[in-house]
């Protein structure tokens, strides 16, 4: 049924209610709000919830402007209230869980998970890396002498 | 625009931010002031099931007082200026928070001047005369909707959500229990509305 919920989105820090509806179980709604593009930050009582444009807006951040999780929720911050934004709510841990869920859910879909019948709580060292095709390869694109090779 | 038509222009763009005219400058207002909220529809089968539009229909039927409240207020006050805009829209750092999640949104409680986050400003947005329902107001009139049912312990239809003060959730506890507060339908309330207004006779109520 309907609750207020928090979402954190690329635009800042919004309360809104939220419809649900638990006629197709009781432990669906994380799913529904999932297929929605809308991860749940807990799964029992859900009361703040991260949108999956804000979480890859993070990663990229990080990898092209090297922006750090702490500053980047300062950014939300300014952006929810930029006349106050210490008060607005501190979500920093919260936001670093779900960061790093989120990363892990994109590595196991990329594996295959979820096609191919396997549980992510299975998933063996080294499984989620993801091929470089930059990377030395015995047999593809170095030699297969390399091991002779006097300037290796 | 009015908060109805916020509302509407807002249904798929329920993350956007906005902004209200309060008398003297736009203060930083936010969507769930004119009763917008998130529909989250099923993954799997009927994706809008008749809980999900009973509901619906329920949470219009709060907004449409509010609405009609809003108008007869506005004109009241100033009939020539119905027309000026309380609320506008702006686009943030990012432009348009227009989400692919597109959870269709609609409307709940809350006037205009309800639930703002500020109480002076709401003292400043409500025009002398005006006929806006305040918070206490709509609290009395959800009572009064229960008192109506001639339901007995009415607590024991609130859904748990509802009920708990307490949030025992380690990731998520600090909401506001202002917001908590907030008159969230319950189960009893979609209940005597669907039976009023005799929707979906096939209907039963989520447990």
């Amino acid at each position: 049924m309907g609750t207020y919920v928090r979402i954190v989105h690329t635009n800042g820090i919004h309360n809104i209610a939220m419809v649900t509806c638990d006629c197709h179980g009781d432990d669906v709604l994380p799913c529904d709000l999932l297929a929605s593009r809308l991860l749940p930050a807990s799964f029992q009582r859900i009361r703040t919830i991260f949108t999956a444009q804000l979480l890859d807006l993070f990663r990229l951040s990080n990898l092209e402007l090297k922006a750090s999780a702490y500053q980047f929720y300062h950014l939300l911050q300014r952006m929810t209230s930029p006349m106050a934004p210490a008060e607005v709510v501190n979500l920093y841990r919260e936001f670093r869980r779900m960061s790093r869920i989120w990363r892990w859910m994109k590595r196991l879909k990329w594996a295959g998970y979820g096609n191919n019948k396997r549980k992510a709580a299975e998933v063996n060292a080294g499984e989620l890396a993801v091929f470089c095709p930059a990377c030395p390869q015995p047999g593809i694109n170095i030699p297969a002498n390399w091991k002779e090779d006097q300037a290796r | 625009m009015c908060r109805q038509c916020v509302r509407t222009t807002h249904s798929h763009n329920p993350f956007h931010r906005i902004e209200h005219w309060n008398g003297t400058f736009f203060r930083p207002a936010e969507l769930w002031e004119v009763g917008t909220y998130l529909q989250v529809r099923h993954h799997t089968g009927v994706s809008l099931c008749e809980n999900i539009m009973a509901q619906q229909h329920f949470m219009e039927s709060l907004e449409k007082r509010k609405d009609d409240a809003e108008q007869e207020g506005r004109n009241k006050f100033n009939p020539s200026a119905s027309a000026s805009a309380s609320f506008s829209g702006f686009s943030s750092a990012f432009g348009s928070a227009s989400t692919s999640a597109n959870p269709s949104a609609a409307s709940t409680s809350a006037s205009v001047s309800a639930y703002m986050d500020y109480d002076e400003d709401v003292q400043m947005s409500q025009p002398e005369g005006a006929n806006y329902e305040a918070d206490e107001e709509f609290i009395q009139y959800l009572e009064r909707l229960r008192n109506d049912a001639e339901l007995g312990d009415h607590d024991e239809h609130l859904p748990e959500e509802v009920n708990d003060e307490e949030d025992d959730d380690e990731i998520v506890d600090d909401l506001d229990e202002e917001q908590s507060d907030h008159p969230i339908p319950n189960h009893t309330l979609l209940n005597d509305f669907i039976a009023d207004n005799g929707l979906g006779s096939s209907f039963s109520g989520p447990p």
